[in-house]
């Protein structure tokens, strides 16, 4: 199973020629060599000429002087063909590097995760299935890595050697409106305040995403890294609800994965999209369109819902998640459905429902933090229902707590700026004494 | 493809005192380099042959326009080489008769053929000597 990076990096090679490169060297190194001799034999005659004593006086001169200023730019001339010479011989010498890569890659392209036994009772093969899978996707992720390595490798070389091409041309670069230094175009920023228009259709499946396993955050975290040289506008489709395009879906769905949870990936990454050459959407951005995605789904059923039914729908959740734990016996679903409905709850109370149910409606969206029940209780019992409804922040509070259950070590920092992603700056609300008079 | 002209000043070096040797070398180059530099790019080596990368991509267009500048100077290089033949004519002519005139135009000629040498590839062409690379645009 080859990952999108390894698929990026094959499509690059694909009408790659390094044996024209080496043939337009050769010919560039032969220019030079002649624009050399010349060189030096219009050098030599230069000063022949002042010697002989049939050329003399002024033409003579300028005859001389003429051959002279010839020879000395026909040595100029030939350093920048020496040099563009070198620089095809280095951009083939890259592009064989970068393909050796590909095809060390693509010796590995069938492979595909190891199936989990489906007697879930037989721990040692369960065991077994879970030591080979992490080995799976740990090889998987380390071919990821260095076919990052490898792309970025053969990049920087061809940028060098455009250098040395464009020193000879001496055009000036064309300017692109959508040229951002090379980076994918990313329209929301961490701290871009949250609004329901980021909801995606798909935004389920990217919330469970960031609460898989081992092997299934491993391949997220795979992913997660941008090439720095995709700076191909179109790359910066992967937000919101244009995060799916790329993706049909599960290409395996028998894989592991889909035990743990609801999401349509399951183990198995999400197969780039079409048009790999710089259009491939990293699944990595795809998470974080997930976190977005994970908060407008809360909104939404906020909204739809109205406090009473979220709350409703936050026991019933609970319920559930109680329920298939005990056959999971896995964290993916748990954190999945709390951060899922904690989420979703949240933003209702937050948006509007709370004035009806009044603050007991974010108590019930705090549940999934599993720590703000309490809290909820005392306060519930002393404020009005209409003055405490706008404390929906607490269910936005809960779904950070379901997101970060489901991470592992490497995806703290992607948490960090998820949780940027979703700062929509409503300390505010969270902060009780902030302003005592609005919401008291 | 060799201009007419830029045979005969190919022809005409040897007796400049200009090696045979050489002379043969620069027809050849000018034959075959100089020609194939002219006549192809910027698909010489194909407009995919660095990859499909964006820095690929980026680069195999800076190649194709290095290969355009260098062929057009070179081929000013070989209008500039016919244009130092008629100079050198000229200065056997002089030998036995000094003109004022006459070397006033040589001195112009002697210039004119030094502007066809590019002072760097990337210089907009210079030579308005017959068969520069101008004079087909």
């Amino acid at each position: 199973m080859l990952g999108p990076k390894q698929q990026l990096l094959a499509s690059y090679l694909t009408s790659a020629d390094d044996s024209s490169l080496d043939g337009a060297s050769t010919q560039w190194k032969t220019g030079e060599g002649l624009l050399r001799r010349l060189a030096t034999e219009l050098d030599t005659k230069s000063g022949n000429i002042g010697k002989d004593e049939r050329f003399s006086g002024e033409s003579a001169n300028a005859a001389s002087q003429a051959f002279a200023q010839s020879a000395k730019k026909m040595n100029d001339r030939a350093d920048q063909m020496r040099d563009g010479s070198g620089a095809f011989t280095a951009a083939a010498h890259a592009v064989r590097q970068a393909r050796k890569a590909s095809t060390g890659f693509s010796q590995h392209s069938g492979d595909q995760p190891p199936q989990q036994p489906p007697d879930l009772s037989d721990v040692k093969a369960q065991h077994d299935w879970k030591t080979q899978n992490n080995t799976f996707w740990h090889n998987y992720n380390s071919r990821e890595g260095e076919a990052s390595d490898a792309i970025s490798a053969l990049q920087d070389n061809h940028r060098t050697q455009a250098a040395v091409f464009a020193k000879i041309h001496g055009e000036a670069p064309p300017t692109s409106p959508n040229s951002n230094g090379g980076g994918t175009t990313n329209p929301i920023r961490p701290g871009t305040p949250y609004t329901p228009t980021h909801v995606p259709t798909q935004g389920v499946a990217h919330e469970h995403t960031t609460s898989h396993d081992h092997q299934n955050t491993n391949t997220g975290n795979s992913n997660h890294d941008h090439d720095k040289g995709s700076d191909n506008p179109t790359s910066g489709s992967h937000n919101g609800p244009n995060a799916d395009n790329g993706h049909p879906g599960n290409v395996n769905p028998g894989s592991p994965g889909l035990p743990q949870g609801p999401h349509p990936y399951g183990t198995t990454p999400p197969p780039s999209g079409p048009g790999l050459p710089g259009t491939i959407t990293p699944p990595g951005s795809a998470v974080g369109g997930g976190i977005g995605a994970a908060g407008g789904v809360g909104a939404v059923a906020g909204g739809a819902l109205g406090g009473a039914a979220a709350a409703g729908l936050a026991g019933g959740l609970t319920n559930i998640n109680g329920g298939l734990n005990g056959v999971v016996g896995v964290g993916g679903i748990r954190g999945g459905l709390s951060a899922s409905g904690v989420r979703g709850i949240g933003a209702t109370s937050r948006i509007g429902a709370g004035s009806v149910l009044g603050r007991s409606t974010g108590a019930t969206s705090r549940g999934g933090t599993g720590g703000m029940s309490s809290r909820s209780t005392g306060r519930g019992g002393s404020r009005t229902a209409g003055t405490r409804g706008a404390r929906g922040r607490s269910g936005s509070r809960g779904s950070g707590a379901g997101a970060g259950a489901g991470r592992n070590g490497k995806d703290k920092k992607r948490a960090a700026e998820e949780h940027d992603l979703f700062d929509d700056g409503s300390d505010w609300i969270d902060d009780e004494d902030a302003a005592p008079g609005l919401l008291d | 493809m060799l201009l007419p002209d830029a045979a005969a000043a190919v022809a005409a070096l040897p007796s400049l005192g200009i090696s045979e040797e050489l002379a043969s070398d620069l027809k050849k180059f000018l034959t075959s380099s100089a020609g194939e530099l002219k006549d192809s790019t910027p698909d010489q080596t194909g407009n995919h042959a660095f990859g499909t990368s964006p820095a690929s991509l980026q680069c195999a267009s800076d190649a194709a326009k290095a290969h355009t500048h260098v062929a057009k100077a070179i081929t000013d290089m070989a209008a500039g080489l016919v244009g130092y033949e008629q100079v050198v004519t000229d200065l056997y002519k002089n030998v036995s008769q000094v003109d004022e005139v006459a070397q006033a135009d040589l001195v112009k000629k002697a210039a004119q053929a030094n502007a066809c040498v590019a002072p760097s590839f990337a210089a907009s062409s210079a030579c308005t000597l017959p068969g520069n690379s101008s004079e087909g645009d």
